[in-house]
């Protein structure tokens, strides 16, 4: 059942290639203005996902809708209000102008100014003339931003758009991106193995593993999800291990041999931790509270999850 | 039919950028310089009989090369993608590609014909007739214009093998094909050999008739169907 109040809608959406399930009932629903990330390993389904809300493969089971239209290879109209850039392709023998005049008459606008409007916003002006195939990385992925863009769409599908840019161009692009969610109220969907960068962008991430949606968390709770624990080290391991047994501390064993705790209590105040130990004649060599970084939050995400599926 | 306009324009911008277009119109220059050179005796009669025919079935690799190459060169480059999820039907972004390869083999057919023409001329070729010229350019238009209905399973193969090597290797299979059964009697049942038979014999029978037709045809829905329900993954 298709509901237009939300920009984008998926609705129990089954894919096989093959012997692959590639989307095992995946639902998910993006509101107006959001940006959403989309995040997952490599093949984890993010790019069949993409593809899918474009039309260019069909599912097996479910739905999709944007705009709360079906998406459906015959509803040409629907592609109006969506931009994409799905894989960054051009005509490589054609300027910059000539790659963008096809797309603006492919996305049927009569506007020609479209073409220098999306080019001043994407810093292309100077490229104007250059034929595609002597773009920088970073200008072909400008290009296919542009292209993405030309038609003003309500709905931007991005799949890993910031791939082989560098530093500045990856956060030209993301305050691009944040303008026009902020400015335009245009839906971003946008897929990215990289959580870091999504954090810094989406109003909400999802992650996807082995097709399926294992969460999804908002950005502003990000930074409360992630897991902290006291890293513990002594001369004598041994004995550090017997004293943390004895004062009810719960602990594992990293790679390196230390004891590792992430029992609150032992966070939150190691000086108590610290003095037991020195009481006990163990001194600590080593107390580091660590928090985990978005990466390592992710991993233990998927990992965590796919224990509990096995 | 706006539409269609628009996307033809954006279709001719992609085929005068290319160097495939320029290339194409050199590469069959030289081969038909070579070729005229080697008419003996030269007059006009062998020309018109022998050299034109010859010109003439060239329509076969020029327009199944073209039309593997207009839909081919989509996947070579990744943009196939850029003509799916837009607000124009894909069959208009088919019509317009087809129309394409039609106007390009045309301007090819005349190229072909006057730059044959042009060689007679240079090489000094003795006993012209208007009614020969006239004789032979029918039946070159013809045969040439059949090949070009011929090319469209070129289409269709290039947009089933996402790509322009598979409709070439059919190519040189149907070439090879075209020879050895052109001297069969099974010539007027292979689609590719039909226009040969009309060129020679001046008509055809109603089964190779249907033949030419269905080929031609199949190659023509096939792209459609293909551009409409394939997956574009």
């Amino acid at each position: 059942m298709s509901d237009s109040s939300m920009a984008i809608q998926i609705e129990g959406v089954y894919k096989r290639f093959g012997d692959c399930l590639a989307l095992d009932d995946l639902s998910l629903h993006v509101g107006y203005g959001e940006i959403y990330g989309f995040l997952g390993l490599n093949g984890a389904g993010k790019s069949t996902t993409i593809k899918m809300l474009l039309g260019m493969i069909r599912p097996d089971a479910g739905d999709l809708y944007l705009t709360g239209e079906a998406v459906d290879a015959g509803n040409y109209a629907l592609w109006r209000k969506i931009g994409y850039l799905e894989e960054v392709a051009f005509y490589p023998d054609l300027t910059v102008a000539e790659n963008l005049e096809i797309a603006r008459r492919m996305q049927d606008i009569s506007d020609k100014a479209a073409i220098s409007r999306v080019t001043d916003q994407l810093k292309l002006t100077p490229y104007i003339n250059r034929k595609a195939k002597h773009l920088s990385f970073g200008n072909k992925q400008r290009l296919g931003l542009a292209k993405a863009l030309i038609h003003d769409p309500r709905i931007l599908i991005l799949d890993e758009p910031i791939n082989g840019l560098d530093p500045a161009g990856i956060v030209e692009i993301r305050e691009l991106i944040r303008g026009l969610a902020a400015d335009k109220g245009v839906t971003v969907f946008m897929s990215s193995h990289l959580l870091e960068e999504l954090s810094k962008l989406a109003t909400r991430v999802g992650i996807i593993h082995e097709g399926r949606l294992l969460e999804e968390v908002e950005a502003d709770q990000l930074e409360r999800e992630l897991e902290s624990f006291l890293i513990l080290d002594a001369k004598d391991r041994e004995a550090l291990r017997r004293t943390l047994t004895e004062g009810g501390y719960e602990f594992k064993i990293d790679p390196q041999g230390r004891a590792r705790l992430t029992d609150e209590r032992a966070v939150q105040s190691p000086e108590i931790l610290s003095e037991l130990l020195v009481r006990a004649g163990q001194p600590p060599t080593k107390v580091d509270v660590i928090t985990e970084n978005l990466e390592s939050y992710f991993l233990r995400k998927i990992s965590g999850k796919a224990e509990a599926r096995s | 039919m706006k539409k269609v306009v628009s996307v033809m324009y954006c279709e001719c911008v992609k085929l005068l950028r290319s160097k495939v277009f320029w290339l194409a119109f050199a590469f069959f220059a030289v081969a038909l310089g070579v070729l005229a050179f080697g008419i003996k005796p030269r007059t006009w009669t062998v020309f018109f009989n022998n050299f034109l025919p010859l010109t003439g079935s060239m329509g076969l690799i020029v327009s199944f090369f073209i039309s593997a190459w207009v839909f081919g060169r989509e996947f070579s480059d990744k943009t196939n993608k850029d003509l799916i999820a837009k607000p124009v039907p894909r069959t208009t972004v088919v019509l317009s590609k087809f129309l394409i390869i039609a106007a390009w083999s045309l301007i090819f057919m005349v190229f072909l014909f006057l730059f044959s023409l042009a060689m007679g001329l240079a090489l000094g070729f003795s006993g012209f007739s208007t009614a020969l010229l006239l004789h032979a350019a029918a039946k070159f238009v013809v045969a040439f214009l059949l090949y070009i209905f011929l090319a469209t399973p070129g289409a269709f193969f290039a947009s089933l093998f996402k790509g322009i090597l598979a409709p070439i290797g059919i190519l040189f299979i149907v070439a090879i094909a075209s020879n050895i059964i052109g001297n069969s009697g099974a010539a007027p049942y292979f689609p590719w050999t039909i226009p040969t038979i009309l060129r020679v014999t001046g008509s055809l029978n109603p089964v190779s008739i249907v033949i030419l037709i269905a080929t031609g045809a199949a190659g023509l829905e096939g792209t459609f169907v293909w551009w409409r329900f394939a997956e574009q993954g």
